[in-house]
């Protein structure tokens, strides 16, 4: 066990340090200096402010010392958007309200798509399966920006006479119920239909022939038996969803006009902001690379069938 | 044992006619079988895969998938009629009267559940008033029954724990937990290695003799048969070919499938030159089934009627009987000698009463 | 007593009862052996078919999948067909088509309208800045001029008018009490005049965007751009995740290792934030690139535009990795299996197996997965577009449509609400289909 978790989490390690390369090396490739679109300062600015934001190093150095400096949880400092305010500090003003709505998000999603799926497999072949089976294909072809503006102009003052929720994000727990449900959406959808299949997987398979030859009754079979095995598979399509949740925030709060890292992160890449760029990337990739490992070490947890201490797969 | 002086049959099969309707259209899988089982009685139901021998005891049970149906025929489990019974009664039937183990016993457990609780779900299932000590303690009893050794830390075991041989003793366990009259074993053996099985095979026989349960075993292997049935059915593409007691069918086979069957098992006395010879050609596609006889096409004895008439049964001793139109013309060249000779054969006669009917 | 109850026995065993009560009306040939063509003949094999046609008889009786192909197919033609069709660019700036409704009045009936508002409202009820206007231009023309006092008491008063609601009458209102119906599609009035004039003008059928801009002309370049992405992500996909891993899975052992641990490694990388990051900083990189010579490279990259190429990096870097599993698993599969064996002794060299022996039999799952790319690339570009990160102005996508539509969204909902749908009944019905294609040529996933 310990040498499983030991592997991952190098591996998760490996992982950011590839995601934060990558982050750097893009940055710098990157041509003209940020300072360009200012008021045409002049080359000793420039040069001033490159010695300020040691931009005048070597690559490789720069790396070093960014690394070093991040394990110290210095991020540098926003160059434009802010300017010098800690990117640090950016990001946990703002991310906590990204989080907050992902996380209902997520929980919402689980707790109706994972149940949405067990009745659809336990009512396969029936309406209620078909009807299911059209919400979600729908449910996951839709973008999360159709969802949310759709959500936005049915629910909060598209129609006349019919506003029930604000169209303005002010904190107020009215305000986070669109986008909540937009951000959740799909992967409710989606959790619903690869419970669907793994329900339908698992009652298919030769211990549920087992089950029913003992005389157990239907709903003992599906909810004992199918459902537990089920839910495993399910588990590792956590993970990615928890990436795409927090990715999808990015749309719904500038759609919502949502104060929250997503969309300071799109505006920071249209305004070209690097520091904030880098950090947040590399933020938001450790948290999802962090909530991939957790998932999956969770996976291996409840799976009977797989032995730890033998390390994996 | 109380069993034992029960009387009348424990099963009755008549004229079972079992379909699947698939998009393609209609598969009968099974096309008239009957047969009966004698408490105490172990009958082998042989055949090759796909010749209607699962989805035949799947009925017996209830537990046939759609699009499976059953069409026509009964089935009378110690003088009541299962295929009228509710769903209800059939789930009260399942385990506690008839008990059935799987061909695979790798993918039969469930895998995320322990062997104990998978035990002790079977025997609640069935006998809502047992204490959890109680019906641990019984688990465990049943556990050493079929020769299970360190019977508590198995119980906390999960099936990927154990060994294919052990698993197939925990279902045979799980099996028998409720003292079911009828066990029905779907290719118990096929999936284990020769040694595990000569052991279960041990083991089923002893422990018939302990319970007195009738046992229908399915197999496509002849040397299991021999091995521990009292009767043996041999079933073709859907339909029993020959019937009998299995001396009668080892040793006077009355239909070239069987006789094919045989000549394919290797046997240790066999001299050296001899040769194993396989049946030739495939099986009859289910979906069009000829009119004649299904084995006509891969028999060396076929005969033009084989290709236009399902021939009738005809007897061949006590409880032995065969559907194959190579018999009915021994029996009808008996008929012509024996009218000639003016003392009609017993067959004879029945058959001019037949025909005068 | 044995007697009877063999013959019950009998009664209910045989499957023919007429057989034995014409016993003896068999034919005279009856028992003479059957020839071995008499024997073929009797079985009837069904037909057999190939795998292609097979597959394409089970995607037939799925209706589900067939609506789909057809509406995907209509969409292809609305897409890459359409822009001929109407004669508007994507990019071209209708003069007076500013903001248009995909419904029109025609010039009588806005007279009307225009009729009955004056009458109903009077003059003060025009908003205080056109009543100044007014107020001058009718100065003017008497020749006089107003004084800035004046001009404040007019405004004060149009103020007080118009907040008094109850009296103002709306141009809806007018509609509504002329009882005046809106002719579908959407004409600029210039362009009704023409039509008048007895021209023929080629409608506005969704209507125009601020700039004056033909929607419907720009959500056929956008469903164009859309499908393009999808197929090329699929094929560059498709490429990279087959070579990698049937290369990985035929190989085996160490080197099988080290590209499952890098296949491991991308398969955690949170791709969204990857392709947003390429977005922001290939855009500059591909711009210097571009002014940097006249190459067939270059002009490349003008003709697809940086974002476009950041996705399709991003695509050829990261979501390949999926593929690669599936063939990889496939290879390893068959590999066990005996004809692989056979050819390996017949000395077949290592690239010929896999091209002759192990993809043809991996080739259902193969088009499935390549297929489901497809939306899923569309999915993904919509995204980038509609947070500005897609193709580059003046090439438009559905994503940037709905992003630009996205401000006006209470005044103008069918701007976004076209593409928008267009975008997701092109999904769907690429997933349905995808989805019916899967059932049809594995019938082993068919549940």
């Amino acid at each position: 066990m310990a040498k499983y978790i030991l592997k991952r989490v190098l591996m998760a390690v490996i992982t950011l340090f590839i995601v934060i390369c990558l982050t750097f090396f893009l940055m710098n490739a990157v041509p003209g200096s940020p300072w360009l679109s200012e008021k045409t300062p002049t080359q000793a600015t420039i040069d001033a402010l490159n010695e300020k934001y040691g931009l005048d190093q070597p690559v490789i150095v720069q790396l070093g010392k960014y690394l070093g400096n991040m394990l110290q949880g210095d991020f540098g400092d926003s160059i434009k958007m802010q300017k010098d305010r800690p990117v640090l500090d950016i990001i946990t003003t703002m991310f906590p309200i990204s989080a907050k709505i992902g996380i209902i998000a997520i929980v919402w999603a689980i707790l109706v798509g994972v149940p949405l799926g067990c009745l659809a497999a336990y009512k396969r072949g029936t309406w209620v399966d078909s009807l299911l089976r059209v919400i979600c294909t729908l449910g996951i072809s839709m973008p999360g920006f159709v969802v949310a503006t759709i959500l936005l102009y049915l629910l909060a003052g598209g129609i006349e006479g019919f506003k029930i929720f604000p169209t303005i994000f002010d904190g107020t727990w009215q305000s986070y119920v669109l986008p909540c449900a937009a951000l959740g959406f799909y992967p409710m959808c989606y959790l619903s239909r690869q419970t669907r299949t793994a329900m339908l997987d698992s009652i298919n398979q030769e211990y549920i022939k087992t089950a029913r030859a003992k005389g157990l009754r239907n709903r003992k079979i599906i909810f004992k038996h199918a459902l537990r095995n089920a839910l495993i598979p399910v588990i590792t399509y956590l993970g990615p969803q928890i990436a795409f949740t927090l990715c999808g925030g990015f749309v719904v709060e500038t759609v919502f006009s949502i104060p929250g890292l997503g969309r300071y992160f799109v505006s920071s890449i249209q305004n070209r902001d690097y520091p904030i760029i880098m950090g947040t990337t590399i933020f938001l990739a450790a948290f999802i690379i962090v909530m991939n490992l957790v998932v999956d070490l969770l996976y291996k947890l409840v799976d009977p069938r797989i032995n730890l201490s033998k390390g994996g797969n | 044992m109380e069993e034992k002086q029960k009387t009348g049959k424990l099963l009755e099969v008549k004229d079972l006619h079992v379909s699947f309707f698939t998009p393609a259209g209609e598969v009968k899988a099974v096309g008239g079988i009957s047969y009966d089982l004698d408490y105490d009685e172990v009958m082998g139901i042989v055949g090759e895969s796909g010749s209607g021998k699962s989805v035949e005891a799947y009925s017996i049970i209830g537990l046939l998938q759609s699009p499976g149906k059953v069409i026509g025929g009964s089935i009378t489990l110690e003088g009541e009629d299962v295929l009228a019974k509710s769903k209800e009664e059939m789930i009260d039937l399942r385990g506690n009267k008839v008990a059935m183990i799987f061909q695979n016993p790798m993918t039969c457990l469930n895998p995320v559940y322990t062997i104990g609780n998978q035990l002790i779900e079977a025997l609640k299932a069935h006998d809502k008033k047992v204490s959890k000590e109680e019906a641990a303690k019984r688990a465990m009893e049943m556990l050493e029954l079929v020769g299970i050794n360190n019977v508590e830390k198995r119980m906390k075991q999960y099936p990927h724990e154990l060994s294919g041989g052990m698993r197939q003793r925990v279902m045979i366990a799980m099996g028998l937990i409720c003292h079911p009259q009828l066990l029905i074993a779907d290719e118990p053996t096929t999936a284990l290695d020769v040694t595990i099985q000569a052991q279960i095979l041990e083991l089923m026989k002893d422990l018939q003799k302990k319970t007195h349960m009738g046992i229908i075993f399915i197999t496509h292997n002849l040397g299991v048969v021999a091995e521990i049935c009292d009767k043996v059915s041999v079933m073709y593409a859907g339909k029993m070919v020959e019937q009998g007691p299995v001396d009668d069918i080892f040793y006077k086979p009355g239909h070239p499938y069987t006789m094919g069957l045989l000549r394919s098992m290797p046997r240790v006395d066999a001299e050296s030159y001899e040769r194993l010879i396989p049946i030739e050609g495939t099986p009859v596609d289910m979906l069009n089934p000829p009119e004649g006889c299904p084995f006509a096409p891969r028999c060396e004895y076929a005969m033009k009627i084989c290709l236009q008439k399902m021939p009738p049964y005809v007897e061949l001793g006590e409880g032995h009987r065969a559907a194959c139109w190579l018999r009915v013309q021994e029996q009808l060249e008996k008929e012509k000698a024996g009218q000639a000779d003016g003392k009609p054969a017993a067959e004879t006669e029945n058959k001019e009463a037949g025909d005068h009917e | 007593m044995a007697e009877k109850k063999r013959k019950k026995v009998l009664g209910s065993l045989q499957p023919d009862v007429e057989d034995i009560l014409h016993w003896n009306d068999l034919p005279e040939n009856a028992f003479e052996p059957a020839s071995t063509q008499e024997k073929e003949s009797f079985i009837q094999d069904r037909k057999s078919v190939s795998y292609w046609k097979d597959a394409w008889r089970r995607l037939r009786h799925n209706k589900v999948a067939m609506v789909a192909m057809v509406i995907v197919i209509l969409i292809g033609i609305y897409a890459f067909l359409g822009p001929y069709l109407v004669p508007y660019g994507y990019d071209e700036q209708i003069r007076g088509a500013n903001n248009l409704h995909p419904w029109h009045y025609s010039l009588e009936d806005q007279e009307r309208i225009n009729a009955y508002m004056e009458e109903h409202n009077n003059t003060s009820n025009l908003s205080p800045e056109e009543a100044v206007e007014q107020a001058i231009a009718e100065a003017e023309a008497r020749g006089e001029e107003l004084s800035s006092i004046e001009i404040a008491k007019i405004r004060a008063n149009a103020k007080t008018s118009q907040s008094s609601a109850d009296t103002e009458v709306t141009e809806a209102d007018a509609i509504k009490a002329l009882g005046i119906k809106a002719k579908p599609f959407g004409y600029s009035n210039d362009e009704l005049q023409r039509i008048a004039d007895g021209e023929s003008v080629f409608p506005h059928i969704f209507g125009c965007d601020t700039h004056g801009r033909d929607i419907m002309v720009r959500t056929m370049i956008g469903a164009r751009v859309s499908m393009i992405v999808g197929i090329c992500c699929a094929i560059i996909v498709l490429v990279i995740g087959a070579i990698y891993g049937s290369i990985s899975g035929y190989c085996g052992g160490k080197v099988d290792t080290v590209m499952q641990r890098i296949v491991e490694i991308i398969y955690t990388i949170p791709e969204v934030l990857i392709i947003l990051l390429l977005g922001a900083t290939l855009k500059p990189i591909l711009e210097d690139f571009q002014n940097s010579g006249d190459g067939f490279l270059q002009n490349m990259v003008t003709i697809l535009g940086s974002n476009l190429i950041a996705i399709f990096i991003a695509f050829g870097l990261l979501y390949w990795v999926t593929m690669s599993r599936i063939i990889r698993g496939q290879i390893l599969q068959l590999k066990q299996q005996e004809y692989v064996t056979a050819a390996r002794a017949l000395g077949a060299k290592g690239g010929r197996i896999i091209k002759r022996h192990l993809l043809p039999n991996c080739i259902g799952q193969i088009v499935t997965t390549t297929f489901l790319q497809i939306p899923s690339a569309i999915f993904t570009e919509s995204f980038l577009s509609f947070l500005g990160m897609g193709v580059s102005a003046p090439m438009t996508s559905l994503g940037s449509m709905c992003s630009d539509a996205l401000s006006g969204l209470t005044s103008y909902p069918y701007r976004l609400f076209i593409p928008a749908a267009i975008l997701s009944v092109m999904i769907l019905c690429l997933n349905l289909f995808g989805d019916g294609l899967r059932d049809a040529l594995d019938p082993r996933l068919k549940k």
